[in-house]
Formats: structure tokens, C-alpha cells, sequence
């Protein structure tokens, strides 16, 4: 099957996504962050420059003031500017040539006392012109004064001061630098910056000639009109322009200063790529933690598709091999389907199966019940015949015959018995009682049972019973009996000339906190035991201890098992411990209720074999045989009887004549025992009620309330014998019952 | 019961002594001292009304840095470097778009003045024209004592040429004699009219308090600058100035001081100094 990875590629896309985002978020904002930040330090520098020119300007603006009060204190030129012209000329070249020489100043201008340029040295002016600069008629007035004067190169800066003979002014004096672009030129080597002075009209001068082109007149404007510096870049250059507003003395210029930016954005260049590899960096290990994140996270996806796959691989056997669209969760959808699909068609099989094996168990059922009831049919004509032809004058041969057919008989019973027992366990089908009984007198009854058998077998039967033991405890007295019949039987059975003790005692060892008293029940025998490989088998159906067990001893195998399962279903676990050659011992523990009261129930008190019933008795039986086995037994018991060979003939002879006692077949012709006795029972409301025992083959377990339900009052199962007849005869006609006969009075049950 | 009434007494004046320390604390709290950039043609009036106000009361400062113009006060303003600016005009709307708001003052005349050295009284549009562009440069020629006319000039932008230029029209884009000087802020203009006796030039009346000497005002076709004939709107120049600011970020001093210079007290100060009070609001 091919996998498909759609949420975990849109998860992996989505967070190198983020992380793109994240990452050039941070690039971009760092990035901007330090361009701002060189920008920023751009204009210091040229702010700087800006404060620096400033400064420089002033201090050329008071040097030249200064030189002018040094020159106008010289008396030489005050004389001078009264002198005439050739004198004059002679003696300031003289007296000035050295201070050109210097070049401390750019240009001198003499004025006599009428303004009139009288020497002038560096200046356009010409001789004889009345001079137009600011400051030389305030300075014939003796004011010191500075004026800026924008020219056709350049601005000159000029001081002027009044030039004095014996107190009279007799002139001025004016000295002048020129900051034009040798100026400028000058100043920008000094500064590291290019420079461009512009007046409001135009430039004036400039350090670099090609700088005139780059002028922004734009900026220029702004910084006139707002009187700030105004900050332009080049970002193709990478060049840092400010133009800067100054006065220069009594005039505003801006000075357009220049600076070379682009070593600092290569720096800054420099560090974005070291920044975008750094992110890249960030970016791919950012992008590999997250694919192994989503991995993981992906993982339970991966392995529920993946168990879901195995789920349907191991419910249909066939492995989903289908390539499937779409991503991890539709993919999973998609084996989920698949399984819920076979889901239902396996629980659409069960069902099936369970139905089948229903039917199947619904079959084997009704077989059992068919069989036990076809067994038990003739088996009951086998038993009842012989038992009546041993009560019969017979010759001892006879009687050996008789006894023969008797055992062989009993054999076929028990093993019929011991089968459906089994068919029960195995279907789960036993249902245990819960109902109060007396421990000691069953205990005590057994042994009474076995011991004259094992007297027989030259073997002492003892039983020993603990006298704590409570006279009442509520359980299923009829599985405990069969459990502990079975193994005195077989104690009796493997046991000849030895000894055989069953007992009984209060297990104080077992917790008693759920209100439940534990007993101890033990058979111990010293017969023949069994080997340890023997023990293995021993509670396997059909298994003895070995082949020759059942050629010496008979038996079907069952007893053990049956006994296994019943005490294990009433709580307990049957234990055995065994040594070749020197006996068993076999021992159970189970948990018995304790009743509330401790009225002891009835016992009833067996009846004598002489005792004889002079009642009328209408019996309900179709079979042929045991028409006759039941007329002969009741006849032996002093009974009358009246024999109709289906349940209408039955209810017909109810209604016609009285009875005291109806023993009814189950399964007859025209009308069953069910059926009959209902309509007898319909037929009698109101009036006296005649007791109805089934007398059945049906000896299952569901069978006798089966019987009661249809109106009977007691069950008696086939093969029947003359003691359980005498019982069931004894319990329902006690009013009619013989006197003088030495039997106990039964008392019928309510 | 004395017991019970000695507490609540000295209960009751702790509360007081609580309640006025925390007033006190809170107004310490909220005493500021405020600068107001920008121009120079409110500069000297409202040197004065800060003056007055900073003496009025004893919680908030004001003070009156040197002119940046009006374009600085709006700078700074949007910078947030002020929550107060002065203007020497309302402001346009561009700038109200911006969120800043206009505080008018008043109203001052632009006169027209000229240094210690001048005795001329009056001047024409046509010899102001004629001045600055270079045809008039002798004082003789407006009527004073002989003298160069040392003509100091502003630049296009500048509110009083503007406030000029709306009277006599062409002298807001004429172009200057070579012999103008043109200076960037009002303060230069004042330091030449004290260094040039006969300088002539231009600014409202209430800044040329600044000047340390004495200086000539100069009638505008016979019609004097006085308060009386800005009233009476017979002399026609005159530009208005104000305050801007922020509502968003005004703090108290600076409505304080607005309410002052509102208030019959400034308006007494403002006449003072020949500038017509804006209405009151």
C-alpha cells in the first residue's frame, strides 16, 4: 500500500512557511533597523560636518575682523588714506606685501573719508569708485563692521573699520576673504566631505565641480524655507548629502555637504548576508526539527492505520494492497471503513455461526433428550421385569440371571446418566441449587449406602463427621451427593480388603468473611492407587487410570470428570493425592450459605419394602412393556390400577371414575402427558385434586419443571423401581395408606 | 464619651492631613514646565504672556526658546519634541488634517521700519517696490537724511512677506536687488536693524520690541501702524499668530496657558505690544 503524507506535507509546508515568515519578518525588520541605524550615524557625521563648517566660517569671520582692527590701528594706513595716490600706492604695497605673502587674507580696500575706494589689493573694485559694501559708511561713523557680499565666484566675507588720524577718521579699512571653491576645496580636505555653497539664487561655490549637477533644488528650498538641514540619499551611490541652512555673518546660504557612504553600507551590506545566512541556517534546521516534530506527532496516525490495517489483514486474511488518495486521516478513515466493514461481515458470520451452532446445540439437545428418553423406554421394561422376576420364586441360576440383567441395567443407567451429566457440563447447562439441607445426615446416608457394599469387598467403610459441623447449610445437596457418591463408589470399587473413611469438617483456614462456611470433604481409601503418569489423564473424560482399570473394574471414565467440574462450579477444586499400591485420597473445599433458620428440613423416613398402598391408580402409558412393569409394581404395592394408553383415554377416565393417584407418561399418542394434565387439571378446578406424578422418560434437567408447570405435582423419572414407586405412593396417598404396616407417615409436599 | 470624642476628632484631622497630602502629591505630580518653539513673530508677546503667567502662578513654567519658525513649531509638533507650538499664521489644512488644532492670538501689523539712522516717516507700495529692487538705495530719495538704505529682505515663504504680498501683490514673487540682504529668521532681521543705522526692513510691530535700539517706524501711504488703524482695518497689513498643538496630547500647563492668554489679563498684555486680541472664544 502506498502511504500518503498530506497532512504531514501540509504541516511540514506550513511551518517552513511560519518560519520563512518568521524569519524574513526578523530579516526585514533587523534589516531596517540597522539601515536606520547607519542612516542615523550618516547624518551625525554630516551634522557634525555642519557644526564643524559653521564653526570654521566663524572662526575665518573673526580672524578677518580681527586683521581688519590690527590693520586699522597701523597708523601708516590711516596717513595713507589721505595721502596721494602714487605715495599712497607705494606705501601700502610696502606695507601690505607681506601680508599677502601670507595669504591671511584674500583682498584689502582703503576708502578715503568719502567712500571712495582710495587702494584696494585682491578686489575687483576699482580705484576712485565709491564702495558699495555694507559697513563703510557706518564705519566713517566709527562702527566696526562685517558684511557678507555674495559674488560672481563666491561670497567674500569683509570687515571694515574706521581708520583714524589724531582721532579723526579719515577712512575705512576693509579686509576680505574670498570663500569661493579654492575655499571650498580647501575646507572639504580639511573636513573629508565635498561641498557646495548656494546662495538663494544659485550656487556660489563648490569644492567639486561635478557636485553642481547633483544639486537638489528641492532640498535647497525645504531647507530655506524650514531652516533645518534637509538629508538626502543616493542609494545607487550610496552617497550621504545634507544641505545645511547657515548665516554666513548677515546672509543665509545653505551648504550642501557631501559625504561618502558607501564603505559603511558595504559594512552594512556585509552583515545582511551574514543575516540571511544565519537565517538560512536558522531556516533549515528550523525546518528539519519540525519535519522530525510532525513525524512524531504523525506517529499515532501512522500506527493506528497501520493496527487498523493488521485489524482488517487478520479479519478478512486478505492485506489492503488498494493505493488510497488523500491524506493520513482520510487514509485511516479509509482502512477504518475497511475494518468496520469486516467487522460487520465477521459479526454478520458469528451470528450466523451462533445461530448454527444453536441449531446445532438445539439438535444435540433434542438427540440427548430423544436418546435418554428412547433409552430409558425400554430400559425401564428391562429393569422393572427383572426386578419383578427376582420377586418371583426363581432357581438360583434364575436369580444369577436376574441379578445379571439388574446390574447390566444399572450400568446403562448410570452411564445414560453420567453422559447427559457430561453434555450439561459441557453446554454450560447445569444450574445449581441453593437450598437448605443437612450436611450430616447426607454425609451420614452415604455412608450407610457404600458400607455394606464395601463390606462385601472385605473393606471397613468409617465415616467421620465434625462435630461443629452446623445441622443446616444452604448449597446444592444434590451435587454435593452425587460428588461424594461418586467417590466412595469408586473408594469401593478400587478398594478390597482395606479401609475407606469419608468425612466431613469446618475448614477454618478458608475466609469466611463473605458469610460463607467452607467444608472439607475427604474419601480416603487404601486400595489399589494410581501412578503419577496416570494421574495426568485421570480427569480427562473417558480415561481410567489405565486399559485394564476398565476390564478389571468397569466403569465409563466420566465419574472423575463430572465430580471435577461440579465441585469446581459449586466453588471448590477437587484435589487427589495417590500412591501406587497404598491408596487415594481424594478432598474438596466448598463454601456453603448459612440459613437463617435452623429449623431442620423433613427427613423422611424410608419406607418399609412391606408396606403396601390399597389405592386406585390411574397410570397414562402408552409403551406396551411398561404398561405391564407398572401394572405389576403397583399390584405388589397393594395398588389397583387403571391403564389407558394415551393422555385422552386419561382425562376421559378422570373424569369418569375417582382416583387417588395419576402416574402420567409424557410422551404418548393423541394427547401427551403435558396436555392431559392440564385438561385434568382444568377438569378438577374447584373441585378435589387428584395427585398427578409424572412417570416419564424424560430425564432431563428441564423435564420435571416442564412437568409441574403443566399442572403435575410430582416427577418421577424411568427407569422406575419398586422403592422410588413405593416413595412416590408412600408421599401422595398417606390417607389411603394400609395401617399396621410399620411405615412412617409421609407428609406431601405443600 | 470625651474618650469617644477625642478619637473622631483626631481621627477626622488625620483624614484631613491624608486627603490634603495626597492632593498636594497629586499636584506635584502633575506640575510641568513647557516650552513653546516656533516663530519668531509671536516670539516677544509671548515672552511676555509666559512671563506674566509663570508670575500668575506658581505650578507650571512656560518659556520662549529662540525662533525656529513656524515651520519648526510644526516639526516639532509632529515629532511629539512639543505639545505646544507658536505659528505666525493659522495653520492650513493639510496641517489641521494632521490632528494639530489653532489657537489664534491675535492680529499685529507687518511694518515696515528702518534703523536709528532714519528719519523718513513714510514710504509708498511703489518706493517699497523700488527699494528692493535696487532703484531707491539713498534715504534722501524717501524724504530722510541722506544715507545708504541698507535693505534687509525675507525669503517667499516667510509669513510677514506674505502678509505684505497680499496687500501689494507683486512684491510676494519679486525678485530682490543684489544689494538686499535676506536673512532666515526674524531674530537676523532685528541684529541688522541694530547693526545697520539706516537699514530698512520689514516684520509685525510686536517683535521689534526685540530691538535693542531705537527704531523708526515707517508710516505706509501716510497711514501709521497704530492699533487704532489696525482696528479700523485702514492699515491693511497685518498677519495673525497663534499657538498650535495636539488635542490628543495638550497637557494642562499648555491649556492653562492658553486660558491665560484668553483671559482680560492677556489681552491687556497683547494690546501692550499693538497686537489686536483674537475674539474672545
Amino acid at each position: 500500500m502506498q502511504f500518503r503524507y498530506g497532512i504531514t506535507a501540509s504541516l511540514t509546508a506550513l511551518l517552513v512557511m511560519v518560519i520563512l515568515l518568521s524569519q524574513g519578518s526578523a530579516y526585514l525588520t533587523t534589516s531596517e533597523q540597522l539601515r536606520q541605524t547607519v542612516r542615523e550615524r550618516e547624518i551625525d557625521k554630516v551634522k557634525t560636518l555642519g557644526n564643524i563648517i559653521e564653526q570654521l566660517l566663524q572662526r575665518e569671520t573673526t580672524r578677518t575682523r580681527e586683521l581688519a582692527k590690527l590693520l586699522a590701528s597701523n597708523p601708516t594706513l590711516a596717513t595713507a588714506a589721505t595721502g596721494n595716490v602714487a605715495s599712497r600706492e607705494q606705501l601700502l604695497d610696502d606695507t601690505l606685501k607681506q601680508l599677502f605673502s601670507g595669504r591671511q587674507i584674500d583682498l584689502l580696500e582703503i576708502t578715503d573719508a568719502s567712500e571712495t575706494i582710495v587702494y584696494r589689493a585682491g578686489s575687483n573694485a576699482a580705484v576712485g569708485e565709491r564702495s558699495a559694501v555694507w559697513g563703510v559708511t557706518e564705519a566713517l561713523t566709527g562702527a566696526s563692521g562685517i558684511a557678507t557680499t555674495i559674488e560672481a565666484k563666491g561670497v567674500t566675507v569683509r570687515a571694515i573699520e574706521p581708520l583714524r588720524q589724531n582721532g579723526r577718521i579719515t577712512g575705512t579699512l576693509m579686509t576680505g576673504i574670498y570663500m569661493n571653491s579654492n575655499y571650498l576645496a580647501n575646507l572639504s580636505r580639511q573636513i573629508g566631505a565635498n561641498l557646495v555653497l548656494v546662495s538663494r539664487s544659485k550656487p556660489v561655490a563648490t569644492s567639486a565641480p561635478g557636485m553642481l549637477e547633483s544639486l537638489d533644488a528641492t532640498a535647497i528650498r525645504e531647507a530655506f524655507e524650514q531652516k533645518i538641514p534637509i538629508y538626502r540619499e543616493d542609494a545607487a551611490t550610496r552617497v550621504t548629502r545634507v544641505y545645511l541652512p547657515v548665516l554666513i555673518v548677515d546672509e543665509g546660504f545653505v551648504v550642501l555637504a557631501e559625504i561618502d557612504s558607501s564603505a559603511v553600507y558595504k559594512g552594512l551590506e556585509k552583515t545582511r548576508q551574514q543575516m540571511v545566512l544565519s537565517a538560512l541556517a536558522i531556516l533549515i534546521a528550523s525546518v528539519i526539527a519540525g519535519i522530525i516534530l510532525v513525524a512524531l506527532l504523525m506517529q499515532p496516525l501512522r500506527s493506528l492505520r497501520q493496527r487498523a490495517e493488521r485489524s482488517v489483514n487478520k479479519l478478512t486474511g486478505v492485506a489492503p494492497t488498494e493505493e488510497r488518495t488523500g491524506n493520513e486521516v482520510t487514509s485511516v478513515v479509509g482502512v477504518l471503513d475497511e475494518l468496520t466493514a469486516a467487522l460487520l461481515t465477521r459479526n454478520r458470520e458469528l451470528a450466523e455461526a451462533k445461530a448454527a451452532a444453536e441449531a446445532a446445540s438445539d439438535a444435540k439437545s433434542q438427540f440427548l433428550s430423544n436418546m435418554s428418553h428412547e433409552i430409558r423406554t425400554p430400559l425401564n421394561g428391562v429393569l422393572g421385569m427383572a426386578e419383578l422376576l427376582q420377586g418371583t420364586p426363581l432357581s438360583e441360576e434364575q436369580r444369577k440371571y436376574t441379578r445379571a440383567i439388574t446390574a447390566s441395567g444399572r450400568t446403562l443407567h448410570e452411564l445414560l446418566s453420567d453422559i447427559l451429566d457430561l453434555a450439561k457440563i459441557e453446554a454450560r447447562a447445569v444450574k445449581l441449587e441453593d437450598i437448605a439441607f443437612n450436611p450430616v445426615a447426607m454425609v451420614t446416608d452415604i455412608g450407610d449406602a457404600y458400607r455394606e457394599l464395601a463390606a462385601n469387598r472385605g473393606t471397613l467403610l468409617t465415616v467421620k463427621i465434625d462435630p461443629t459441623l452446623p445441622a443446616q447449610l444452604a448449597g446444592d445437596p444434590t451435587r454435593l451427593r452425587q460428588v461424594l457418591s461418586n467417590l466412595a463408589g469408586n473408594a469401593v470399587k478400587f478398594t478390597e480388603h482395606g479401609e475407606i473413611t469419608v468425612g466431613v469438617y469446618v475448614n477454618d483456614r478458608r475466609d469466611r468473611t463473605s458469610g460463607k462456611l467452607w467444608l472439607r470433604f475427604t474419601v480416603r481409601d487404601t486400595g489399589i492407587g494410581i501412578d503419577d503418569a496416570a494421574k495426568a489423564r485421570l480427569f480427562q473424560p473417558f480415561t481410567q487410570a489405565d486399559s485394564s482399570t476398565t476390564r478389571n473394574f468397569g466403569g465409563t471414565g466420566l465419574g472423575l470428570v463430572i465430580c471435577k467440574h461440579l465441585v469446581e462450579l459449586m466453588g471448590g477444586d477437587l484435589h487427589l493425592e495417590s500412591t501406587l499400591g497404598k491408596g487415594t485420597s481424594l478432598w474438596f473445599d466448598l463454601p456453603f450459605g448459612i440459613p437463617a433458620t435452623t429449623a431442620a428440613p423433613a427427613v423422611k423416613a424410608p419406607q418399609s419394602a412391606a408396606a403396601t398402598f390399597p389405592v386406585r391408580v390411574l397410570v397414562a402409558e402408552d409403551n406396551a412393556v411398561n404398561k405391564e412393569v407398572i401394572r405389576a409394581m403397583l399390584q405388589r404395592l397393594g395398588a389397583t390400577s387403571t391403564i389407558v394408553e394415551n393422555g385422552q383415554l386419561a382425562v376421559e377416565a378422570a373424569r369418569q371414575a375417582t382416583f387417588d393417584l395419576i402416574l402420567m407418561d409424557c410422551q404418548m399418542p393423541v394427547l401427551d402427558g403435558y396436555q392431559a394434565a392440564a385438561a385434568i387439571r382444568h377438569d378438577q378446578s374447584g373441585g378435589t385434586r387428584v395427585p398427578i406424578v409424572a412417570l416419564t422418560a424424560n430425564a432431563l434437567a428441564d423435564d420435571r419443571q416442564q412437568c409441574l408447570d403443566a399442572g403435575m405435582d410430582d416427577y418421577l423419572a424411568k427407569p422406575v423401581n419398586l422403592g422410588k414407586l413405593r416413595d412416590m405412593l408412600a408421599k401422595w396417598t398417606a390417607p389411603q395408606q394400609a395401617a399396621g404396616e410399620g411405615a412412617s407417615t409421609p407428609t406431601p409436599a405443600p | 464619651m470625651n474618650r469617644h470624642l477625642a478619637f473622631r476628632i483626631s481621627a477626622g484631622i488625620f483624614l484631613k492631613f491624608l486627603i490634603l497630602g495626597c492632593v498636594l502629591a497629586v499636584t506635584a505630580v502633575r506640575a510641568e514646565d513647557i516650552s513653546i518653539p516656533g516663530s519668531g513673530n509671536c516670539e516677544f508677546v509671548l515672552a511676555q504672556l509666559a512671563k506674566a503667567f509663570n508670575a500668575s502662578q506658581n505650578r507650571h513654567r512656560v518659556s520662549v526658546p529662540p525662533s525656529t519658525g513656524t515651520a519648526g513649531a510644526l516639526r516639532d509638533l509632529n515629532d511629539d519634541k512639543a505639545t505646544i507650538g507658536r505659528v505666525g499664521r493659522p495653520l492650513r489644512e493639510a496641517e489641521t488634517a494632521k490632528g494639530l488644532t489653532y489657537f489664534s492670538m491675535g492680529r499685529d501689523p507687518v511694518v515696515f521700519a528702518g534703523g536709528k539712522g532714519v528719519s523718513a516717516k513714510t514710504i509708498t507700495d511703489a518706493q517699497l517696490l523700488d527699494v528692493y529692487a535696487g532703484k531707491i538705495r539713498d534715504w534722501r530719495e524717501l524724504g530722510g537724511s541722506a544715507g545708504p538704505i541698507r535693505a534687509i529682505g525675507r525669503e517667499e515663504t516667510d509669513t510677514s512677506r506674505q502678509s505684505i504680498s497680499r496687500v501689494i501683490k507683486s512684491f510676494g514673487t519679486m525678485k530682490y536687488h543684489e544689494g538686499v540682504k535676506v536673512v532666515n529668521l526674524d531674530p537676523q532681521m532685528i541684529e541688522l536693524f541694530d547693526r545697520y543705522p539706516t537699514s530698512f526692513g520689514f516684520l509685525n510691530r510686536s517683535a521689534l520690541y526685540a530691538a535693542k535700539s531705537k527704531l523708526t517706524l515707517l508710516a505706509l501711504g501716510g497711514v501709521e501702524p497704530t492699533a487704532d488703524n489696525v482696528e479700523s482695518g485702514r492699515y491693511p497689513i497685518v498677519l495673525e499668530f497663534g499657538l498650535a498643538y495636539k488635542a490628543i496630547t495638550l497637557t494642562d500647563a499648555g491649556r492653562q496657558f492658553m486660558a491665560y492668554i484668553g483671559s482680560p489679563a492677556g489681552a491687556r498684555i497683547l494690546r501692550e505690544y499693538g497686537v489686536l486680541p483674537a475674539a474672545p472664544r
